[in-house]
């Protein structure tokens, strides 16, 4: 499972190249997590399992909207620390468990139990800025993730506003909804609620804006 | 920003590209324009005892006009004198005097029987008025433009004068400028001072209306919005088919008091007069070079370029947050500014930032009249915005926004930054939830972010939430206090990534005492 391709991080990588937008990777762990393997309980995510075979950490579009592949190297396992803290603080309030392996302002996490047939996890993207963590489906599994995070990239890089002055335009994942609709699989999920209950905490504002990742007009 | 940026910025800009070269070459161009000017008005005046007084304000080489006088006791012709020798004469004055003197000059031409006595006095003690420049500019002269436009504005503005058969007038005119474009032209007053016979009145002639532009285009190299008063003497000889005369006095008038300049103002001042530098130098050049500039500083330029205008600039008038969070120095106003558009829709924005640049670069006075109504419909809008509270997606922005403005705040932190996201969230002191209760206030300026480990941030978010609870719609003055009770017992966590040395009580002490404090400020808090 370990060499599955991994279409999205290719993508992702070589858009952070293409387009100058800075990416910075160390080598892999001698012996990285293995898919299956319990990481607080519960099964690795089997595509975050062969990314962490390539990478021991790393740190996408370090010039723009960056986001850091939390590190698990020879030097420092910190995928497992980062874990163990949040499983004694916000599994509770979240609801259910999830995995987190980066993020930047906010964080990303699989959902092991909606794992697909392969075991491949989706991602949520969460914040805890305001005490009750606020959840938002952004992919179907970690590499759709990778894809779409690139499109997202290149879609910032494409505005005047970036190209004169470097100014961001839109955000990801609320400004994003045509790229993130783009993945069938997500959508699928959202439309079986089957995020629902991660979603509790979440206002009207992130409601509508799943309504239109699934297809709804404005 | 840090402190003193804004001056930092226009000491670099004023250097961008012009090193001490090209620093001369300005001073020469400041030096050739005015002596020219002076010259071509000392050409036509033949009487002997005519004098001419030219006042400027005179800084780093850089020469504004402030004044002009030209008294005739109406004597006989002295015998012609070249220019060429009075340019002898004049140079070392500019050349030599005036470019190594900082302050008002006055200059004065007599004309004797076969030469001009030049005679410059620099004792007078003022300060610099608002529409004097601080920076020489390195054109040859007024473009062909503004020339027509001066020439045109002219011929129209005296047609409406004439003078009655063997009469003379007085004419005033005010002619309003802001920065070098030609706002408007109203004739004040036409008196008569001299009775002829009467009969069909004449017109002013084409040489008059030459001469007042000659006298007034000196004044369009001065900086922000005035008013040349020119005064002009017409008289009509009978016999011929046109009332000559000449300009005799010119004054400026300065914007009324709300609008002078004032030392917190400098700033603004000093960056208007650098984007116009750009400007005036070459047009082509200003845009390119303000549109290189990164987000923060165009920011920053463009505030600085409205803000000289004054705070009651045209578009704010009426409003009470927008201009009052403008106010500001100009990076907190930059900053304000920056944060508050992102409540904009992305279309509204573009079109805001495209007007404001407009107004930086061009004057207020470049904007069409469906172009100003836009632009104070989209301040009518930022200031409702301002007072609604955020979404989750601005919210978002505006964090992303803040974790890399601390970055760039505090570079020591910029790689544990990058690695540890997780652990190191970047705290809003005052919450990004209350900010429109705070609509003058920039909730990313740096003061407000701090940023925390984790477990402290979990601890304040606890203290938020009960507060949140307790005060679902709180007033500004209730999430002031909260915010300070809660950064009197946390701030040893601020900007830290590990434990604070020395520190008597734990976080969860903190924690505690702080609820503790909540519960006795805001009844009903548990």
């Amino acid at each position: 499972m370990e060499s599955m391709t991994l279409p999205g991080l290719e993508r992702l990588v070589e858009v952070c190249q293409r387009l100058n937008l800075g990416l910075e990777t160390s080598p892999p762990a001698r012996e990285p997590m293995k898919a299956g393997s319990l990481l607080e309980g519960l099964p690795f995510d089997p595509v975050l399992a062969s990314v962490y075979a390539r990478l021991g950490h790393a740190i996408f579009a370090t010039e723009v909207r960056s986001w850091t592949l939390t590190r698990y190297d020879d030097q420092e396992q910190r995928l497992e620390e980062n874990n163990e803290w949040w499983r004694e603080n916000y599994w509770e309030m979240l609801g259910e468990p999830v995995i987190i392996f980066g993020g930047s302002t906010f964080t990303y996490a699989t959902v092991p139990s909606l794992a697909d047939a392969w075991g491949r996890q989706p991602v949520v993207h969460i914040d805890v800025y305001e005490y009750e963590p606020k959840v938002s489906p952004v992919a179907s599994n970690v590499d759709r993730f990778f894809d779409s995070y690139s499109r997202y990239l290149e879609a910032v890089v494409a505005e005047p506003s970036y190209q004169e002055s470097g100014e961001v335009e839109f955000t990801f994942p609320w400004g994003s909804t045509e790229i993130l609709a783009r993945d069938e699989r997500l959508v699928e999920l959202m439309r079986a609620g089957r995020f629902d209950s991660l979603m509790k905490h979440v206002d009207e504002t992130t409601w509508r804006w799943a309504a239109k990742v699934m297809g709804a007009r404005e | 920003m840090e402190k003193e940026e804004a001056g930092a910025l226009v000491r670099a800009a004023q250097g961008e590209g012009r090193g001490p070269e090209a620093d001369e070459a300005a001073r020469k161009a400041e030096t050739a324009r005015a002596l020219a000017q002076v010259l071509g008005l000392a050409r036509g005046v033949d009487e002997i005892g005519a004098t001419l007084t030219f006042t400027f304000w005179v800084e780093q080489g850089a020469l504004t006009p402030l004044g002009y006088r030209e008294e005739s006791r109406g004597g006989r012709a002295g015998r012609v004198v070249k220019t060429e020798v009075l340019e002898r004469v004049l140079h070392p004055v500019f050349a030599g005097y005036m470019v190594q003197r900082t302050g008002k000059v006055v200059l004065t031409l007599r004309r004797e029987e076969a030469r001009w006595a030049v005679d410059y006095d620099a004792t007078h003690q003022e300060a610099r008025p608002p529409e004097a420049k601080t920076l020489p500019v390195r054109s040859r002269g007024t473009t062909a433009d503004s020339l027509l436009a001066f020439h045109e504005a002219a011929r129209k503005g005296l047609n409406a004068v004439q003078v009655p058969a063997g009469s003379a007038e007085r004419v005033e005119l005010a002619v309003r400028l802001e920065d070098g474009r030609l706002v408007g032209w109203e004739l004040v007053e036409a008196r008569r001072t001299g009775e002829g016979p009467g009969g069909t009145p004449w017109p002013l002639s084409p040489e008059l209306a030459g001469h007042a532009v000659q006298v007034l285009l000196p004044f369009s190299e001065g900086i922000g919005p005035r008013t040349v008063h020119l005064v002009l003497r017409a008289e009509h000889q009978l016999g011929e088919r046109e009332a000559r005369g000449r300009v005799e006095s010119v004054r400026v008038e300065r914007p009324p008091s709300a609008f002078a300049l004032t030392p917190e103002r400098n700033g603004y001042h000093a960056m208007h007069e650098a984007i116009l530098l750009r400007w005036r130098e070459d047009v082509y050049e200003g845009s390119a070079w303000l549109a290189q500039k990164g987000v923060d500083e165009l920011a920053l330029w463009c505030v600085g370029g409205i803000l000289a205008k004054g705070v009651g600039f045209f578009g704010t008038k009426g409003l009470e947050w927008v201009p009052r969070a403008l106010s500001r120095g100009p990076e907190a106003a930059a900053g304000w500014l920056r944060s508050a558009l992102k409540r904009l829709p992305t279309q509204e924005k573009k079109v805001f930032e495209q007007l404001w640049k407009k107004v930086a670069l061009e004057g207020e006075q470049a904007l069409t009249r469906s172009e100003r109504q836009t632009l104070r419909g989209l301040f009518v809008r930022l200031e409702q915005v301002i007072q609604q509270p955020l979404n989750v997606d601005q919210k978002g922005d505006l964090r992303e926004e803040a974790r890399t403005y601390y970055k760039k705040l505090y570079p020591q932190f910029m790689e544990v930054l990058d690695e540890s996201t997780v652990q190191l969230p970047i705290h809003h002191r005052r919450q990004l939830e209350h900010a429109h209760l705070f609509p003058d206030e920039d909730i990313n300026a740096g003061e407000n972010l701090a940023m925390v480990r984790r477990y402290i941030h979990l601890k304040i978010n606890f203290l938020w939430g009960r507060f949140r609870r307790a005060r679902p719609n709180p007033t500004a003055e209730e999430v002031r206090r909260a915010a300070e009770t809660i950064d009197r017992h946390f701030a040893p966590w601020y900007h830290r990534v590990d434990d604070p040395p020395g520190l008597s009580r734990t976080a969860e002490a903190a924690r505690e005492a702080a609820l503790l404090e909540l519960k006795s400020q805001f009844p009903g808090l548990d």
